[in-house]
């Protein structure tokens, strides 16, 4: 699973925001402010992997539980499917 | 790790620019149509622009502008009168058009291709604007000495 080719994430003042270029331009054609976190799990689908592993990095960056990890990618990852964004 | 993410449009849905230049700053959009080839292709670049005020530009920026009957054009300045009204032309056409700066929303700043950020202020999109500019007077002119070339004949 990763992000569609084309997806970019950018810097705006203290806030990443995702916006979709070219080929996910297509499938998208909006832009995804981020917060810090979110932006992590963003960064991870630049490469191909999954959901665990995602959870595992967060678990490592972020003083959370598993339980909120785990949602907080899920919800990312359903955000980034439901514009188009993610392919697996 | 709530409200992490917030989406400015959604799919099927019209990017409100103006909103989305307040909330961010800037916009990154797609390219539609072919009167900025050969610098921006249509469906493979995207440009991000800044907000503007219509006054605080030069020539060879690149504004994006509303035509009177309301649609969004970004096209690129070549020049500007005496009453401060712009003079722009997409690098791909031969009509111009005169826009008052009021008429100016934002200006692109660069340009995503393949995943990657030009800068408009790269010296070559520097070099590349004024070959724009300059291969389109010559064009012009050279099709204006033919044209008076035959006339000539005729006579």
């Amino acid at each position: 699973m990763k992000l569609k080719n084309g997806t970019v994430l950018t810097e705006s003042g203290d806030k990443t925001v995702l916006v979709a270029t070219g080929e996910a331009g297509k499938a998208f054609s909006g832009m995804i402010k981020l917060n810090s976190s979110a932006a992590f799990i963003a960064e991870k689908l630049k490469n191909d992997t999954d959901e665990d592993k995602i959870i595992a990095a967060l678990l490592e960056k972020y003083d959370v539980t598993p339980e909120h990890a785990a949602e907080s990618v899920m919800a990312v990852i359903a955000k980034l499917e439901g514009v188009g964004l993610i392919e697996r | 790790m709530t409200d992490n993410q917030k989406e400015l449009s959604s799919p099927g849905k019209t990017l409100d620019i103006k909103a989305a230049l307040r909330e961010c700053g800037f916009i990154v959009h797609g390219i539609k149509g072919v009167s900025m080839l050969p610098t921006l292709i249509e469906a493979t670049d995207s440009v991000r622009l800044v907000p503007s005020d219509g006054i605080a530009l030069r020539k060879y920026d690149i504004p994006l502008y509303t035509r009177r009957d309301g649609s969004l054009v970004l096209h690129r300045i070549i020049g500007r009168r005496k009453d401060g009204v712009w003079i722009i032309r997409g690098d791909n056409c031969l009509k111009k058009e005169y826009i008052p700066p009021e008429r100016i929303i934002a200006v692109a700043e660069g340009y995503y291709r393949d995943g990657e950020y030009h800068p408009f202020s790269a010296p070559e999109a520097i070099k590349q604007a004024r070959l724009a500019v300059a291969g389109h007077t010559a064009v012009v002119m050279k099709s204006y000495a033919r044209r008076l070339k035959n006339r000539l004949k005729r006579k």
